[in-house]
């Protein structure tokens, strides 16, 4: 318990514990200091001088974002003197400034402009030194660098440095400094990850998002809450809407998105969304209503005697929960498979329930971390910056990888297994964890399994016994957890067993899948096959693209796109995406975590269209709203929640028994070639504008 | 990458690996080897210490002593201190860029020559003062200072 400390501020008596910096001892009493420089969560600079407040007692002006409070301090904000000097300095970051707040994107969200009002500052005091070579857009993609209005706070920066590679930093001396990139490179050539987390944090119009730009004023902006959909980290994400339409996205509370969630939004708002429902008319698709479309569809699954269904996992639980409710309300069909790349039910059961699930926290409080897979850090950017933060807080770093990484870079132990031999090497620390008798014999399950451990012989992973046993030793103990970009069943069930082995129980495990509810499987009962069935019905899945194609004489999909597998389909209904439904997901822990409809859609919720499919066939479901459904769901996932059971630790054989599957390959981000495509175009036809305009 | 680096440069700075306290040290010991510090010099330092590429740029950049281009064999530093100014520091610098062909912060495309001006040289009893390498000459006429380029010049000749 750190010692308190109580100070006066502007009359006010505060107490704060010791260590407590002026700025954030002023702000929990609710008196706001103008700041350009510090930004909460950053490490503090104090290079702006804009927080300075007046000690008395003290000739000088002390800056309240780094100077820590002291017993009977008595601080003024806001005297005379304070002020002159906060005029003084606002008047001098003008007179570099080359602003024009009428047409600047930042407008009524600047902090410039917020201070500049607040203290009737005189912007043209020292007139402007903007010399002509300054750019105004370094030409990066998604993200536009107008470094004639940086004001030099070092903000983004300390941003890059925190939460992504580090690239920027301040250039040159004097009037020349500029915040720019190694040899003033192109971001795409400095290593940056365009996360866009120094956009979150500038105080003016410097960097802004491309997209954006000229689509409405920040207080035109209406904002939602909800998760990012594009893997299953849960990061909280902002939509900003203007007119209607998106214009950004920005991260919540977490303060974090990877470059997926900041910029990977424009697949929402594609042209070629299906907006309204498709049927069969020989060899085309034809548009129609959607009564003749849900009849059809109805009939068609009615009359094919046995049906199947397929589900994704990009879909709120409510959506999954209906649609299994659907196919054995309507069609009595217990034959519904979780795919598209989901982890089918029966490899959710070897992870010891969904409690086992770890999410970014229990990676960022972990004393012992074990990283498998290959592209862990490329691919799932939050889980490396979880990574990171847990290894500076002194955690070990345990990488298997074949290939050298950012993380190997920074681990205590890098394993290399040959190619495909991930889970050999677990199954091999797991062994060597009983050997050198590490593990935890009082966990449950523990005892039944060692003697089957200490049978088994030692696979071969291509790694030394040295280093295994070290790894071994370094798992053992401490709050440990399993970081996964290997999706196998074979790793999943080594990753889980070695956590039995320990002791760790709850929050241990941390599979990575780049969508937004892989877990969504345990709200169905069974994993299907498909074998044999006459109708399909494909919910928010490709199977043609996956490579199998479905064998059936009835076809419906439904999808947000035409795809491959839509495209033989006998009707088609459009989907409505992730951040436009309302609903849950199974998060970190098995929580159920509550997403809300942020983006805009005319369609009807993906639960009513099931519903109303149910209602075409005559065997309605027995939801009237999503709350319906959502009770479902959650009572399904309590039920599951802690009953399935840890695996054995047995030799290689047991894998055979569940559902096999292929190791998870990165999709190609296809969206972020599109956005540099069309934006490098748009930025393009900009200057051949002002080229016309010169000439 | 770092191939231009002289290999006793990369075993001497080795045992710094991982040290980035060490940064300003390695940068000068490298300027001190290949005379200016490149870009792949940079990369080779910030592999070397664990120091982000932008850090070095911004230190390399920021420091004036730290060059990124090839320098000349021997610096030319005139003053324009107060002193020198008024004792004719003016005329002397149009008659070293007309006679060397370059600009102060250039240097002469046979890699002779680089010409700097400086605040203050420390000397104004002298004024107008001029150090060319490690020698300061002082009371100088716009003739004697390109003479004395000069005599530095036809220096080298004879000892090459």
């Amino acid at each position: 318990m750190a010692k308190e400390i109580t100070l006066h501020i502007d009359g006010q008596p505060v107490t704060v514990p010791e260590g407590t910096k002026i700025l954030q001892a002023a702000e929990s009493i609710g008196i706001e200091i103008p700041r350009l420089c510090y930004f909460e969560g950053l490490p503090a600079s104090g290079s702006c001088r804009l927080c300075l407040v007046e000690i008395e007692g003290q000739s000088r002006l002390a800056v309240s974002c780094t100077q820590r409070v002291k017993e009977g301090m008595a601080v003024l904000t806001a005297s005379d003197r304070v002020l002159r000097s906060r005029r003084f300095i606002l008047e001098l970051i003008w007179s570099t400034h080359d602003g024009d707040c009428t047409t600047c994107e930042k407008a009524g969200a600047c902090d410039l402009q917020r201070y500049t009002y607040d203290l009737d500052v005189d912007k043209e005091k020292y007139g402007l030194y903007a010399p002509d070579e300054i750019p105004s857009d370094l030409g990066d993609p998604l993200l536009e660098r107008n470094l004639r209005l940086c004001i030099l706070c070092g903000r983004c920066i300390r941003a890059c440095r925190e939460k992504s590679q580090g690239i920027l930093d301040f250039m040159e001396r004097g009037m020349s400094t500029i915040v720019t990139t190694s040899l003033n490179r192109p971001l795409a050539e400095s290593g940056c990850d365009f996360c866009g987390s120094c956009i979150e944090v500038c105080p003016v119009g410097c960097l802004v998002e491309r997209d954006r730009k000229l689509r409405g004023r920040e207080w035109e902006f209406e904002s939602v809450e909800t998760l990012c959909g594009h893997c299953n980290l849960g990061c909280t994400q902002v939509i900003d809407l203007a007119h209607g339409e998106i214009v950004r996205t920005r991260p919540g509370a977490d303060g974090y998105l990877c470059v997926r969630g900041k910029f990977g939004w424009d697949y929402l708002s594609s042209d070629d969304r299906l907006t309204a429902p498709l049927v069969r008319n020989g060899d085309s698709l034809q548009e129609t209503t959607w009564a003749e479309a849900l009849a059809r569809a109805a009939e068609g699954l009615a009359g094919a005697g046995s049906v199947a269904g397929l589900v994704g996992p990009n879909v709120t639980n409510e959506t999954v929960k209906a649609f299994g409710e659907l196919l054995a309300t309507s069609f009595g069909s217990q034959d519904v498979g979780f795919t598209g790349g989901g982890v089918p039910f029966g490899a959710l059961s070897t992870f010891g329930g969904l409690k086992a699930l770890a999410g970014v926290g229990d990676v960022e409080k972990a004393k012992k971390i074990l990283a498998i897979g290959p592209s862990l850090a490329e691919g799932f950017p939050r889980a490396r910056l979880a990574i990171k933060r847990a290894v500076d807080a002194g955690a070990k770093l345990i990488v298997v990888d074949p290939n050298e990484s950012e993380l190997a870079a920074i681990a205590t132990l890098h394993l290399k297994p040959k190619a495909g031999a991930e889970a050999a090497l677990l199954t091999a620390i797991g062994k060597a964890l009983v050997d050198g008798d590490l593990h935890n014999a009082e966990a449950e399950g523990v005892a039944e399994a060692i003697p089957a451990i200490r049978e088994l012989g030692v696979p071969d992973a291509g790694v030394s016994p040295e280093a295994i046993a070290e790894a071994a030793k370094l798992f053992a103990k401490g709050k440990g957890v399993v970081v996964s970009s290997a999706l196998t069943c074979d790793v999943l069930s080594r990753s889980a067993g070695l956590l039995m082995l320990t002791g760790r129980k709850k929050g241990a495990l941390l599979p990575l899948h780049p969508s937004a509810n892989p877990w969504a499987g345990v709200l169905l009962s069974a994993g299907a096959s498909g074998d044999g069935a006459k109708g399909i019905y494909a919910l928010g899945t490709d199977p043609v693209a996956a490579g199998e194609p479905p064998n059936a004489d009835f076809l419906v999909v439904q999808d947000l796109f035409l795809t491959k597998t839509a495209e033989m389909a006998d009707v088609v209904l459009p989907l409505r995406a992730f951040a436009e439904e309302e609903g849950t997901v199974v998060g970190a822990g098995g929580k159920l975590i509550a997403v809300n409809a942020a983006a805009p859609s005319d369609l009807p919720a993906n639960w009513q269209i099931l519903a109303d499919l149910a209602d075409a066939a005559g065997k309605p479901l027995p939801y009237k709203s999503i709350r319906d459904v959502r009770a479902a769901a959650k009572e399904t996932i309590s039920a599951v929640k802690g009953s399935l059971a840890f695996p054995s630790m047995n030799g290689a054989g047991d894998s055979e028994e569940l559902r096999p599957y292929e190791r998870f390959e990165l999709p190609e981000p296809s969206w972020v070639a599109r956005s540099q495509i069309r934006r490098g175009g748009s930025a393009a036809g900009v200057s051949e504008a002002k080229e016309e305009v010169a000439a | 990458m770092s191939d231009l680096l002289p290999i006793e440069l990369r075993e001497e700075c080795a045992p710094l690996a991982g040290h980035p306290e060490h940064l300003i040290h390695v940068l000068r010991r490298v300027q001190e080897t290949v005379g200016f510090i490149s870009p792949d010099s940079e990369a080779f330092v910030s592999d070397l210490l664990g120091v982000t590429l932008s850090r070095v740029h911004g230190v390399v950049t920021f420091y004036h002593l730290f060059y990124t281009e090839p320098r000349g064999r021997h610096t030319v530093r005139l003053c324009r201190g107060t002193a020198c100014h008024v004792g004719g520091a003016g005329g002397i610098q149009s008659a070293l860029e007309e006679h060397l062909g370059i600009k102060p912060g250039e240097t002469t495309e046979d890699l002779a020559v680089t010409l700097e001006t400086v605040a203050c040289l420390g000397a104004c009893a002298l004024a107008p003062v001029m150090v060319v390498d490690e020698g300061y000459h002082g009371k100088l006429t716009a003739a004697e200072a390109v003479a004395i380029v000069d005599r530095t010049l036809s220096g080298e000749a004879e000892a090459g």
